[in-house]
């Protein structure tokens, strides 16, 4: 597979051109494809959410209303006597794009009912004028949000879309990719710092507290998923849990207990990973540094307008970002396209935040020596496997780690099957069905 | 994390340190109205939270001494708007023992179901909302369509959602419509699964308990010395309900128990907490659903049996013969009810005219507020948020 700078070679295209193209061109195909998936994202969130309370969601602003009436404007400004040759253009194409929005429109409100919502949002944002308050610190506020953005964005370059399909493909890839999207606690101080409000301010605080402390988890599931693929890119860890490596034999090729989430270490690492990367997308149950109910929405209380909307945007893009990790780092990489932004919507949906102290308790206490344990166990084991290599020769070791792998993929899957259809005990039901049966007496009359 | 940390002294980190005033309300999410509370933070633990009042006062108490007995019954329903039929009731009890007014069976009966009706609606506003002040939207969202349907129930008897007016001073407004009690007893079946669900989504969740628990702890004897009253006084484990200890109305004919919160109880439903903390005070609210339910069911009962009388029946009739300009005798009055928020008192002077003297509503949210600087002392500010929501203040009924 040629990388673009040599297709625009073998097209004819050479020296800076070229450079400049090879570099522009993938940005801004990843930059606007998932930007676009980002908006769509948050169609499916209010969707979701609706789902879950007993709502309808965002059903009206489909195709037709939505394009549709921009055409249609268009083709009956055309049709005035005094249009302008760029009126009348603009009708006749308008004209002609009507069927095909009529199209889309039958086929989509069916399909996805008021999935331009975003669109719409975005164009309201736009519009909305942008107020600064006097008192801000007014270029910190100003860029605040850019900073928190483009270090969501930035990590963009390096997720493995495809074997085919990447911006860039560095050999420190997982490192990269942990100090790029650790510097959205910077935007978020600067948003905080620059609004000159006490709760905006608090938010920060917890922000930066949150973040910092949860990337101690995420670092050491990202470490031990380096030590376990043997590499720090991102195209590499697939390739590894493909069984894409030299010498790779028929059980090695690409089953799904060749997932990392399958080996032992992993398996504990992933729930500890998925529960940081929530926190660091401050999604609920971590989203304590906007904590409407208390913060009032905490660092971008006093934004508005389009840079209030870049400050979710980069939400949705780090939700994008972390799950693609997640999907590399143990769940086979490209190879499944298994959406866990639905899974981080669920819970939004149904679960209460912590409180900042027991968020920090989670971390230091519980995430971080699971984390820590992990990591050692992971370097014991592959000194074992080392050792084990020189005995028995990587065949026979290959064969053996194969069938470690496969019992232990299927204990989990049992296990996580039982669990689920198990009965539930008398105190779970006795919970659940506490307004059924008549009050404990108990406690002092006055 | 509460109070200062060991050995790190100002002169330690050669920081100037001082706290921080923050102003949380009139309009802030959780304040439940236009509560304001000025928090003194250090960092992010309250060295205080006084609440400062005061935003919602329409003087009811004054415009009550302006106006006849009578019109002063839509005034009570903006007492308190979560829970009218409740505060038409506590009203209507106090103008009928001053001027000595017997009320009929149909009537009381009905008085007693709305009531209890309403008594349901209010608690899963603050259920719901302290659920969303915890972080969690979709209990709220839940809540408010189990209460749509008692909405429901209350336009069908009195035309009005929100504000009822349907209580008058010798009865009710009018009478049900044939079925009423079916209705209510449809209700009943369908919030008894629903209230499982809900406890399921929200009441057994860990993270729930834990922000709940050990928070905002008042014991017993604090309870009684502030003044608490209802659910916030029964939440510290003091048996203590008006319509069980003072029986008003129908309530010494029904059978229904008194919950009241059995934190640190290892058999109890919050054994993680302490008696007396956020969650007791929810666990309270949460059974007194399932007592309402029960109360509902039994008052049912009673409709149709009183439905069987004829029509010129005394005991079927909705409201007491009254003359056309209501004159009270002299003298004074305090009638206490039970409402969901806790006891609601009405003092009521009469001078022998159409109006009164003095009227003085004495009602639970009031002295839930007055104790939230001692409550919330020490504790983060997100658990002011939980100290609010679960001592359930309205406004309005702090303001009037």
């Amino acid at each position: 597979m040629p990388t673009l700078y040599q297709a625009l070679n073998s097209w004819g295209v050479h020296g800076w051109p070229a450079d400049v193209l090879a570099v522009v061109v993938p940005c801004l195909i990843v930059v606007v494809v998932v930007l676009t998936i980002v908006g769509f994202s948050t169609y499916v969130e209010r969707k979701v959410a609706a789902d879950i309370q007993r709502r309808i969601g965002p059903n009206q602003c489909n195709v037709g209303p939505f394009f549709g009436e921009f055409a249609r404007v268009a083709v009956r400004n055309g049709a005035s006597p005094n249009a302008g040759f760029s009126g009348r253009a603009m009708a006749a194409v308008c004209k002609a794009l009507l069927p095909l929005l009529n199209a889309a429109d039958r086929i989509l409100s069916r399909l996805a009912p008021g999935v331009l919502i975003f669109m719409a949002d975005g164009l309201k944002l736009i519009l909305k004028e942008d107020i600064i308050p006097d008192a801000t610190d007014k270029p910190l506020f100003r860029a605040a949000p850019y900073v928190v953005l483009a270090s969501a964005v930035g990590a963009l370059a390096v997720l493995p879309y495809s074997d085919a399909w990447y911006v860039a493909d560095f050999n420190i890839g997982v490192f990269y990719i942990a100090a790029i999207t650790s510097l959205e606690v910077l935007g978020i101080l600067m948003a905080g710092w620059a609004s000159n409000n006490k709760w905006a301010l608090l938010g920060g605080m917890r922000s930066a507290a949150q973040i910092v402390s949860y990337e101690v988890p995420v670092g050491l599931a990202l470490a031990t998923g380096i030590l376990i693929c043997g590499t720090m890119s991102m195209q590499g860890m697939t390739y590894d849990q493909l069984g894409l490596r030299p010498g790779s034999t028929w059980y090695s090729d690409g089953w799904l207990w060749q997932w990392n989430i399958f080996h032992p270490a992993m398996f504990v690492l992933a729930p500890v990973y998925f529960l940081a990367a929530l926190a660091e997308c401050n999604r609920t149950p971590f989203d304590i540094p906007e904590a409407e109910s208390e913060l009032v929405s905490g660092y971008h209380i006093e934004y508005s307008g389009m840079r209030f909307a870049i400050f979710f945007m980069a939400e949705y893009t780090m939700m994008c970002v972390t799950s693609a990790i997640a999907v590399t780092l143990f769940l086979g990489g490209w190879s499944t396209g298994i959406g866990l932004i639905l899974l981080m919507m669920w819970i939004r949906w149904t679960l209460p935040r912590f409180r900042v102290d027991q968020m920090m308790t989670l971390c230091w206490k519980k995430l971080i020596p699971v984390g820590v344990a992990c990591f050692l166990a992971v370097c014991v084991w592959l000194i074992v496997r080392m050792v084990c290599a020189n005995r028995i020769g990587e065949v026979a070791l290959e064969r053996t780690t194969f069938w470690l792998r496969a019992c232990f993929a299927g204990v989990v899957l049992g296990w996580l099957v039982w669990y689920f259809r198990r009965p539930l005990t008398p105190a779970e039901q006795a919970q659940r069905e506490l307004i059924a049966r008549p009050s404990v007496p108990s406690g002092a009359p006055l | 994390m509460n109070g200062p940390v060991p050995g790190m002294s100002e002169a330690h980190i050669g920081i100037h340190t001082e706290e921080m005033v923050l102003s949380m309300g009139p309009h802030h999410p959780s304040t439940h109205g236009v509560l304001r509370l000025e928090v003194t933070t250090d960092g992010e633990v309250v060295a205080g939270a006084r609440p400062d009042i005061g935003y919602l006062h329409r003087a009811i108490e004054k415009i009550a001494e302006n106006i006849d007995y009578r019109q002063f019954m839509p005034y009570t329903d903006r007492v308190d708007y979560l829970c009218a039929m409740n505060a038409n009731h506590a009203y209507a009890l106090a103008v009928e023992k001053l001027a000595g007014i017997k009320v009929p069976l149909r009537a009381e009966i009905l008085r007693v179901l709305v009531a209890e009706l309403n008594r349901i609606s209010t608690h899963m506003i603050c259920l719901g909302a302290l659920a969303m002040d915890m972080g969690a939207y979709t209990p709220f969202l839940h809540a408010i369509c189990h209460r749509e349907l008692v909405n429901d129930l209350f336009e069908e008897v009195c035309g009005a959602r929100l504000t009822y007016n349907y209580l008058t001073i010798g009865g009710v407004g009018d009478d049900v419509l044939a079925g009423f009690a079916d209705k209510c007893e449809q209700f009943a079946d369908y919030l008894t699964p629903k209230m499982t669900e809900f406890n399921e989504l929200i009441t057994g969740n860990s993270i729930f308990q834990d922000r709940l628990c050990t928070v905002g702890v008042v014991t017993g004897e604090q309870a009684i010395n502030w003044g608490l009253v209802g659910p916030n006084l029964r939440g510290s484990g003091v048996r203590w309900d008006v319509r069980k200890n003072e029986p008003y109305s129908l309530y010494d004919k029904l059978q229904f128990e008194v919950p009241v919160g059995d934190g640190g109880d290892p058999k109890g439903s919050n054994p993680a907490g302490t008696l007396g903390d956020s969650y007791d005070r929810y666990m309270v609210r949460i059974k007194e659903v399932g007592e309402s339910v029960r109360i509902i069911r039994q008052v049912c009962a009673m409709l149709r049996e009183n439905d069987k009388l004829p029509p010129e029946h005394p005991d079927r009739q909705c409201q007491t013969k009254l003359p056309p300009r209501l004159k009270v005798k002299r003298g004074e009055v305090y009638v206490r009810s039970e409402n969901p928020r806790g006891e609601t008192g009405y003092y009521i002077v009469s001078d022998g005219t159409e109006k009164p003297l003095r009227t003085k509503i004495r009602t639970g949210s009031f002295t839930a507020v007055n104790c939230f600087e001692e409550v919330t002392r020490g504790l983060l500010i997100a658990d002011v948020v939980a100290v609010i929501g679960s001592f359930d203040i309205v406004l309005p009924e702090v303001d009037r």
